[in-house]
């Protein structure tokens, strides 16, 4: 028996830590930052704001976001860019107005105009059941799938169940913080569980039926909804650093990502954890501010919609119960309303983890905003997405 | 994490720690587990794997042929990879239910005290920069509930060795203020008891194992 005593004392414990150290050397490669797109044309340093603007992002690295990206966009010329901060806390690279950045949940408006289109070329109508289109395999399980139609899942009026918010994703998640996730395997974690409400009895904010509407995309295309992204926006546009995930999710020159899962202001790099945004059309987009407000120019000029598609896009719903601490708000067609102080304005956020951006437009003055920032969670969020940090910038960019 | 949650919790070790003292058995038990931060009882070893190993003692309440109730005081290490390391300090209060073949069905209730260290270079927040570290220590609390099963290898023996297997079913607290405020945990234990002789056999000290 001794004998045993000392096996498990000199082989097995040691074994275990010598799996645990093993385990640990495992780093991921680092691919230090080494772009600079260089707009020619960019005259930001000769906007008689400048100043003004790089003071709000000046603030916001001075609270402790890693770095920040913004643009503001009025059409033709008259566009500033700016940066503060950092790409990378390791190598001190510095964040510059051009780098590459994850912009998440935007890609929703994109996945949505792509829709509307569809719509406008006669192959998909707002009004029909996304089961018309999609194989009930893909929909089993899933409560009021089977009755939901195209315009309310981009309205988030489906009461679809979101996937993110079932606590099994979530710890699976960050137990296995590399991951990448494909459709089938979220959609499984919105099957078996209830629907939020009966369709078009309120608004719900679901990534689940944007997977689903990109299935549509690709069901309808006969190729990838990012395919149709890019040759539909990102080419026209040319929105160069634009791109889907897919293909790439972790390209050499993306700004490292950064989160404050400890809320004590101590940041992880997080530049590999975005895997459940690499392959579904509810997140993964890798753009920059000064594309997503080409973009958002492009659709708001009427570049991308007939007028009354756009009017179908900017009709709204609003929820029963709205946040009190955040803006009154609208439900449009991939695009929300926040009722600020400036009046309403148009536009989507999106968070990946260690990343965030926002684009937004101006009605009554035509500008588009966008800013994004290679931080977020925990501490940080409340610098640059409460509704203090977005009326701060509104009320700089706006006050003329 | 207040000092005093540490004084409490090593102070729910004291019955462990003074319980050697006129037994003759200290049974010693070891086990390698996989930890995983998970919803419990929905997978059943969630991968990748999150290696760990524990050592502990156990002091017995209370034995008679069927019920056995006892207490452990444990000290565990895991790895989980990107997210952090840990050592746990806890303790246990257990009751086995004995099948006259060897086999008993486990059920242990537990809290321990968690020290948390990054796997990975951390960058700190202070006086306007950010700064690496490599050292991020955070103090947690854990509490468990863990459902399984042992055998005992030579079941009519006093000190006979036990292999067993725990589901330890656990939350972490906190986890992280404002943004996760409680983590749910799902360990996967498989180890061995084995008494240890430590005082010459006498009618009076003996711990029936």
């Amino acid at each position: 028996m001794k004998r045993h005593h000392n096996i498990l004392l000199t082989r097995l414990i040691p074994a275990v830590f010598t799996l645990a150290i093993a385990v640990g050397c495992q780093k991921d490669k680092y691919v230090p930052m080494d772009t600079d797109y260089s707009y020619g044309w960019d005259t930001s340093a000769e906007n008689p704001n400048n100043e003004k603007y790089l003071s709000l992002l000046k603030e916001m690295t001075e609270q402790g976001v890693p770095g920040v990206m913004m643009c503001v966009n009025r059409g033709g010329t008259d566009i500033w860019l700016g940066s503060s901060g950092y790409s990378s806390l390791k190598t001190k690279d510095k964040m510059l107005p051009d780098n590459r950045t994850r912009v998440g949940s935007t890609v929703k408006t994109f996945t949505a105009v792509t829709i509307l289109q569809l719509c406008e070329e006669g192959k998909l109508s707002l009004n029909a059941r996304v089961s018309d289109y999609l194989p009930h395999d893909v929909l089993k399980g899933i409560e009021n799938a089977d009755k939901a139609t195209i315009r309310q899942m981009l309205r988030h009026s489906s009461g679809i169940y979101n996937y993110i918010q079932d606590m099994r994703f979530q710890t699976a998640s960050m137990n296995d913080l590399t991951k990448e996730w494909f459709p089938d395997e979220l959609l499984s974690y919105a099957r078996g569980r209830s629907a939020y409400f009966a369709p078009d009895e309120d608004c719900y904010y679901s990534n689940t039926c944007y997977i689903l509407l990109g299935m549509v995309i690709e069901k309808i295309c006969g190729r990838p909804f990012y395919k149709e992204f890019e040759e539909r926006f990102f080419i026209p546009l040319r929105m160069n650093e634009t791109a889907f995930a897919e293909e790439d999710p972790v390209p050499d020159d993306l700004v490292r990502g950064y989160v404050d899962f400890f809320s004590n202001m101590k940041l992880l790099e997080s530049t590999w954890y975005s895997g459940w945004d690499y392959h579904t059309a509810d997140g993964g987009l890798i753009s920059n501010p000064y594309n997503l407000t080409l973009f958002m120019k492009a659709l708001f000029d009427g570049k991308l919609l007939k007028t009354e598609t756009m009017n179908e896009m900017l009709s709204w719903m609003s929820p029963k119960t709205q946040d009190p601490e955040y803006y009154n708000m609208g439900y449009g067609l991939g695009i929300f309303r926040y009722d600020t102080d400036k009046g309403a304005i148009y536009g989507h956020s999106g968070d990946a983890i260690g990343y965030y951006a926002i684009m937004l437009y101006h009605p009554e003055s035509g500008t588009a905003i966008s800013w994004a920032v290679n931080g977020n969670y925990g501490n940080l969020d409340k610098i640059f997405s409460s509704k203090e940090a977005i009326d701060k910038i509104l009320n700089t960019v706006l006050a003329d | 994490m207040r000092r005093s949650h540490l004084i409490a919790i090593l102070l729910m070790f004291l019955p462990c720690m003074l319980f050697a003292q006129g037994k003759e058995w200290l049974p010693v038990s070891v086990s390698v587990f996989n930890e995983s931060t998970a919803v419990p009882f929905t997978r059943f070893i969630p991968t990748p794997i999150h290696p760990g190993v524990q050592v502990g003692v156990s002091r017995q309440w209370n034995e008679s042929q069927k019920h056995y109730i006892y207490q452990t005081a444990n000290v565990s290490y895991f790895y989980h990879r990107h997210l952090y390391q840990a050592v746990t300090l806890s303790t246990e209060f257990g009751y086995d239910y004995r099948f006259p073949f060897g086999l008993n069905l486990k059920a242990l209730l537990g809290a321990g005290y968690m020290m948390t260290m990054n796997t990975q270079e951390v960058y700190e927040f202070k006086n306007g920069n950010y700064t690496a570290t490599n050292n991020s220590f955070m103090s947690k609390l854990q509490a468990t509930l863990s459902l399984g099963a042992g055998y005992r290898i030579h079941k009519k023996r006093d000190g006979s060795p036990e292999i067993f297997f725990l589901y330890q079913a656990g939350v972490i607290y906190p986890f992280s203020a404002d943004f996760i405020p409680i983590m749910a945990q799902a360990n996967v234990h498989l180890g061995v008891k084995i008494p240890i002789r430590i005082k010459k056999n006498h009618p009076s000290n003996i711990e029936a194992r």
